[in-house]
């Protein structure tokens, strides 16, 4: 069974429950080609076990959470067209019903967004920028750390990408937690890389290379939460941070409009930014209304 | 409410998500029949729908709808058990 066909099978299994969306499946290979379509598959059979003409059950709950993520995320776009604003204003309300509610996230957030990041091009372009772009540039380092690991993925590529560094990945879900850890382990990069359930305030060692992706819009002071991140990055060491802009989730709370609203927080909190990149969701509506992704590659001062 | 009131609500909804106002909805009508129904569109129409008629579809109804009959058909079984 070729890869192609593979990934034919999952867009027939797609196609048979949600066609709704289905299509963003059908689009993928289209959008992103032969390379995309090696590593998705590797990435679907490594986490959910090998495709074959009856889906595994474990893919199908996959595919499940990928759709609950998906509905999820559009009717809070919905929301956002009409208000002009996202859903979420409470901190406190978003880290009780989101990333300490385990059937939320282990049924819908993680396993969705894991997926997301190889069908939505925002999220596959900038996964792309980081390999190509912002690894190089770091492969030196010997400690990082990813701050707010979600599913993990950056964690994977980087160590992936730098084989003498070790990684610390930081949440205050133990459910993304897990899910990072048991990601990492299944493809043979756990013995690298630890995990932590810690505030980020209490300190850590100084890290060469700091890793934060789409976590700032989650909170209700990204400024001040940008200056904790420096002070966990040695001087002259790096950062990538990333931010959602006018892209809606239950989870989102802080709007970020424009890349230059990032670069100057980023800039503020004691960060040099040396690289940018945008990525936005497909559609012809207005910037205002159209999800994108900004991430700046910074020096710290 | 009749067939025909509960029709005209529903194509209401459909005019109303699209910006088409001379829209007429069948059964066997799909995404594909009609411009701009993209995934996005496709949610704010349903909770357009879920405003009007004061219903909750869950994620499996609003991602597996086939064509607007099957919608109809969902929306008819919420309505008979409020």
């Amino acid at each position: 069974v070729t890869d192609f066909e593979k990934y034919s099978l999952v867009c027939d299994a797609m196609e048979q429950r949600y066609p709704v969306i289905a299509p963003v499946w059908r689009a993928a290979f289209d959008r992103f080609g032969d390379a995309w379509l090696h590593e998705f598959v590797r990435n679907v059979e490594v986490i959910y076990g090998t495709v074959g003409a009856t889906t595994a059950a474990r893919l199908v709950e996959a595919l499940d959470a990928y759709a609950e993520f998906a509905n999820d995320s559009m009717r809070n776009q919905v929301f956002f067209e009409k208000h002009g604003r996202y859903r979420a204003s409470s901190y406190a309300d978003v880290r009780r019903d989101c990333y300490l509610n385990e059937d939320h996230m282990t049924r819908c957030y993680l396993p969705g967004m894991y997926l997301s990041h190889f069908l939505w091009p925002q999220h596959f372009h900038m996964l792309t920028g980081f390999r190509s772009t912002i690894l190089p540039r770091v492969r030196e380092a010997k400690l990082f750390y990813e701050v707010g690991v979600g599913c993990g993925i950056y964690s994977k590529v980087t160590l992936e990408a730098i084989p003498n560094a070790t990684g610390v990945g930081l949440d205050i879900s133990p459910y993304a937690l897990e899910f990072t850890h048991e990601m990492l382990q299944a493809f043979g990069l756990g013995d690298r890389y630890k995990v932590l359930n810690q505030d980020i305030r209490d300190g850590a060692p100084p890290c060469d290379f700091l890793i934060c992706q789409e976590v700032l819009e989650h909170l209700e002071n990204p400024a001040e939460f940008c200056v904790w991140l420096s002070n966990l990055v040695r001087p002259g060491g790096h950062a990538y941070i990333t931010a959602a802009l006018n892209a809606a989730h239950s989870d989102h709370i802080y709007l970020f409009r424009e890349p230059r609203e990032l670069e100057d927080m980023v800039r503020a909190a004691g960060f040099q930014p040396l690289h940018g990149q945008e990525e936005f969701a497909p559609g012809r509506k207005p910037r205002a209304t159209t999800p994108s992704l900004a991430g700046f590659m910074c020096e710290r001062v | 409410m009749s067939d025909a009131a509960f029709i005209e609500r529903v194509q209401n909804v459909f005019r109303q998500t699209f910006d088409q106002a001379d829209l007429v909805i069948y059964d066997a009508m799909q995404a594909k029949d009609v411009e701009g129904w993209d995934s996005l569109n496709h949610i704010t129409l349903i909770v357009g729908i879920e405003g009007e008629f004061n219903v909750r579809f869950t994620t499996r109804e609003v991602m597996g709808f086939q064509n607007v009959g099957g919608m109809l058909d969902c929306l008819k079984s919420k309505l008979a058990v409020q």
